[in-house]
């Protein structure tokens, strides 16, 4: 048991982690959706499912320090706290500690819940400030509510939070409370009725169904009973007095595991009992004889009656344990003494067929409660029990399947990321060894298999491309946490700053995301730091007071080009200039809006702490973010208009695993060329060669471009074809021309590391195993580029004006 | 991994006694011993892809059942001439990078493998300080073997001067 409470804990770990996420996000946005009732329901719920998450598996003090957070959080659900910036700061804050709660568990060395935290939470929960409802009408509505019931509410931490509020419905009727004390009676004589009745009957289906299992005959009585004891209990209700209250019936049939799952069933109908008054009855038809009777499993189901002012909606956060594989089904009663289904964010999932019948479901999981109702889920399952062998399981798994059909579109597992990575490998070998296979075709002795080997191909770049996919995450995942990093950043600069994101459904390779996060963090805080301005100088200069950052992803071609953006006052290039010929990395006098002068910033050490002054402090440490950008097989570039802003533009490949190729040949060697650097190619034929400035260069319409020749740069002897490929490149903002013999088609090729030997060669960023099983290295035209000016450089005493300055390397 | 080196050379304590098989080669008219632990396997060339701009050891990469894998000729470091024209295809030793980790291996080519032989610990005799040449730092042993001697290979000193062979580059 010992394992399996470890599995458990791990699972609680991996959820925690997730609603700590969701639960951060939530609180950044409270504060800027404030009327906005789904979104805090949301954050609300973050929280809550963490703290039944932690009690589940025994972590008290987490649980008892995340109820802090929910209580807080469900005071101002209810309307009687106002949500500002410092209690937004507290709740965040207390948030942190929890995560820190829960890694403090997960590595074993538990941290304790923050009292200081705990105080300060604590003091939100007494403070005073009621914008809204007037005060006193909650708690005049919430005593009488309870008494008069059953067993009083469990005096449970959350029921001090919970029933305080209850603002909106009441308050249009706050004498109400006084109606509401002749209400228990009616409820009263409504349930204990019933059961009687049925129980008679119900004896029979249930050694029917014992048989059933291997025939799945019993279905039919099973309605029967229910519909009887239903009609039974529905005169009685509406033979009550009209009540101020509504009236909700809810039949509860949990899944058949939730015990195992360690739900505490209890716990749901005390909840409920908090909420108004709740009469319950137990439907325990299902239970087998003990022959039968698997004690690790839930055969009961509830119907129970609730009377109470909340909003239906609040029905969710109680059920949100067991709703996932159990059957909720959530009835109003009309004035005329019917019922009308209620549906709820939650209880709505589960519901797979049209409103009409909407408490049909409800029972799915066991044969007798599905008897409930109407004929749809009956007939339904009937049918499936018949074609089963074993009866029950025949039956419980197309009804399941049937009532969450929505639950299950968002079914996700948890993979091992090293795993997948593995997979994609051996997905890209196999495509590798299918195209292998491909020369079969034309052996004709092995024509019988030609259409085999053409679906063999077909299935194995299937494979490929969808183990792919899986690498593929959207980019929220790395701009959720940037958010917080915003705010906090805002408070300790005292800058006013919006961030804005857009587009953070566009999905990237998994490495890429995780990568990106210390490049981008650097820049926002570069952003923050020193582009842009306080509120002051921003009213001074025109601009709006709060400062705007906006993260950008979205595809450009093949590529996806991340930006990061704001509305400061750009880059001073002045300064930069200046910076520049200090250094010696452009000539004296180079105009201030010289292209090359942005690319200055990502020189290495070129922004230094002398720099680092009101006016401009941009470049600190860039290079490093362009060099991690750069292992990406990603650009970065920079745009910026002075007094408007500066942009930072990631572009960066899909997928790290696969590139679209082009391949070339050189004095008999193969290469690829990633497409994504290639932006033309021309034929170099009859174009006559020129030198500028000492280097070879091709007018290609009417622009003179530099070329380098393959064959020199690798050393290559003979003779060039007569007609060679110019590949054309950018490098630093400038077009440069790659001569290569001949271009020979275009690949898709799996990326393969040259190992750690080869790390030194920067022209090639790896290999790929071609078609025909011959291994072809992929040429880094940016890195080549750079190398052969290097080279160049070195040859030339004196460097030209602007050369130095592009090789950045 | 380290796991499987501790294993690995428990093994090699256990064998101390008994023989231990290596794998004998020749490259340049010597005859070399490297022990069988060390090589998954023995290929014959069959296509490298060149690598333009890397040290003149490096013959390049092939495909190894889907990894790339580089070939590093052992004739440059060990200061003996390369034969343009082999009158016979030479071998390809596929040999672990760190000994117990089948999952990086570097290939070694060598002019034949001969044999695969078991000298008892005994029979591995201290290698002469000088008198190989170039080829000293690579030789932690010599076994008498028909009348001739056979360099017992230091293969981890190899791959540690190829490294650095790389890291300077082009």
């Amino acid at each position: 048991m010992g394992s399996a409470d470890d599995r458990f804990r791990e699972m609680f770990y991996e959820e925690a982690r997730e609603l700590l996420i969701s639960l951060e996000e939530g609180l950044m946005e409270l504060e800027r959706r404030q009327g906005d009732r789904a979104h805090l329901d949301k954050t609300f719920r973050a929280a809550h499912s963490l703290k039944g998450a932690a009690a589940m598996v025994g972590l008290g003090a987490i649980a008892e320090f995340t109820h802090g957070i929910e209580a807080v959080l469900e005071r101002i659900r209810t309307g009687s706290l106002a949500v500002d910036s410092d209690i937004i700061t507290t709740l965040l804050e207390s948030r942190d500690h929890l995560a820190a709660m829960v890694e403090g568990e997960a590595a074993s060395s538990p941290i304790p819940g923050s009292g200081h935290l705990s105080q300060r939470l604590a003091e939100l929960l007494t403070s005073p400030s009621t914008p809204k409802p007037p005060p006193d009408e909650p708690p005049p509505a919430a005593p009488p509510a309870h008494p008069s019931p059953s067993p009083a509410p469990v005096p449970a931490p959350p029921s001090a939070a919970k029933a305080a509020p209850r603002p909106e419905p009441t308050k249009p009727e706050p004498p109400k409370p006084a109606p509401t004390a002749p209400t228990p009676p009616p409820p009263e004589p409504v349930t204990p009725e019933p059961p009687p009745e049925p129980e008679p009957k119900a004896a029979k289906p249930k050694r029917s169904r014992r048989k059933a299992a291997g025939e799945g005959a019993s279905k039919p009585k099973a309605p029967a009973r229910m519909k009887g004891a239903e009609r039974k209990s529905m005169p009685a209700e509406a033979s009550a007095p009209d009540e101020a209250k509504p009236l909700y019936r809810i039949r509860f049939a949990p899944g058949p595991d939730v015990l195992k799952r360690g739900v505490n069933l209890l716990g749901v109908f005390d909840e409920l009992r908090e909420l108004g008054e709740l009469e319950v009855r137990a439907d325990a038809d299902a239970v087998p004889p003990l022959d039968d009777f698997d004690p690790e499993r839930c055969y009961l189901s509830w119907t129970c009656t609730l009377r109470t002012e909340v909003e239906p909606e609040r029905l969710d956060d109680v059920f949100l344990f067991v709703a996932e594989d159990g059957a909720i089904g959530v009835e109003r009663r009309l004035a005329d003494g019917g019922f009308e289904p209620v549906e709820t964010p939650l209880l709505k999932l589960p519901r797979g067929t049209p409103v009409s019948s909407p408490p049909t479901p409800v029972s799915a999981h066991r044969p007798p409660p599905p008897a409930s109702s109407d004929g749809p889920p009956a007939s339904a399952t009937a049918p499936a029990a018949a074609d089963g062998a074993a009866a029950t399981n025949g039956a419980k798994r197309p009804a399941t399947a049937a009532a969450a059909p929505t639950a299950r579109t968002h079914g996700r597992i948890r993979v091992d990321a090293q795993q997948l990575d593995d997979l994609v490998g051996l997905a890209g070998e196999l495509a590798v060894i299918s195209d292998n296979l491909q020369g079969l075709r034309e052996v004709r002795s092995a024509a019988p298999w030609g259409a085999t080997l053409e679906s063999l191909l077909r299935v194995s770049r299937e494979i490929r491309d969808t183990t792919l996919d899986l690498r593929m995450v959207p980019v929220d995942e790395l701009f959720s946490r940037f958010p917080r990093f915003v705010r906090d950043q805002a408070d300790r600069s005292g800058k006013e700053i919006e961030l804005r994101i857009v587009g953070q459904e566009t999905k990237l390779d998994r490495t890429i995301i995780e990568r990106l996060g210390d490049p981008m963090i650097h820049l926002i805080r570069n952003a923050v730091d020193h582009a842009l301005e306080t509120p002051e100088e921003r009213l001074a200069a025109g601009k709006p007071r709060v400062g705007r950052i906006t993260l950008t992803a979205g595809h450009e071609g093949d590529r996806v080009a991340l930006k990061v953006e704001d509305d400061g006052r750009g880059l001073d290039r002045d300064r930069i200039v200046r910076k520049g010929v200090e250094r010696g990395l452009i000539p004296p006098g180079t105009p201030a809006d010289d292209p090359r002068v942005v690319g200055l910033i990502f020189e290495p050490g070129f922004s230094t702490r002398d720099q680092v002054s009101d006016m401009s402090g941009r470049g600190v440490g860039l290079d490093v973010v362009r060099d991690s950008v750069r292992a990406l097989r990603g650009s970065l570039a920079v745009e910026s208009s002075p007094g408007k802003g500066t942009a930072f533009i990631f572009r960066l490949p899909l997928t790290l695993a696969l590139i679209d190729g082009l391949l070339i040949e050189t004095g008999g060697g193969r290469y690829v060329v990633p497409l994504a650097q290639v932006e033309e190619c021309v034929a170099l034929g009859g174009i006559q060669t020129a030198l500028s400035a000492g280097r070879p260069c091709v007018t290609v319409r009417g622009e003179l471009v530099p070329t380098i020749s393959l064959r020199r740069l690798f050393g290559i002897e003979g003779t060039p074809p007569a007609r060679q490929e110019l590949l054309l490149t950018r490098h630093s903002g400038q077009r440069v021309g790659v001569a290569v013999d001949r271009l020979s088609g275009r690949v898709q090729a799996v990326i393969q590391s040259l190992g750690e030997g080869l790390h030194g060669l920067g022209r090639f960023s790896g290999a790929t195993i071609l078609g025909d099983g011959s291994v072809s290295l992929i040429l880094d035209l940016a890195a080549l580029v750079s190398e052969s000016r290097i080279a160049e450089n070195n040859l030339r005493s004196t460097p030209t004006a602007g050369v130095r300055a592009e090789t950045v390397r | 991994m380290i796991d499987l080196t501790a294993d690995d050379a428990a093994e090699r304590d256990r064998d101390r006694d008994r023989a231990q098989s290596y794998v004998v080669f020749r490259l340049g008219g010597e005859g070399y011993a490297l022990e069988v632990l060390r090589v998954q396997e023995v290929l014959d060339v069959l296509a490298i892809t060149e690598v333009p701009g890397a040290s003149r050891c490096l013959l390049g990469v092939i495909n190894l059942r889907g990894h790339v894998v580089p070939v590093y000729d052992l004739r440059i470091p060990f200061g003996l001439p390369v034969d343009a024209k082999p009158a016979r295809a030479p071998s390809v030793l596929i040999v672990e990078t760190e000994a117990g980790n089948d999952s990086e291996v570097t290939g070694l080519l060598v002019d034949r493998v001969s044999d695969v032989l078991e000298f008892s610990p005994e029979q591995v005799q201290p290698s002469p300080q000088l008198g190989l040449g170039k080829t000293t730092p690579f030789v932690r042993g010599l076994i008498r073997h028909q009348d001739a001697f056979l360099l017992v290979l230091d293969v981890d000193r190899v791959f540690s001067v190829l490294a650095s062979i790389n890291g300077e580059g082009v």
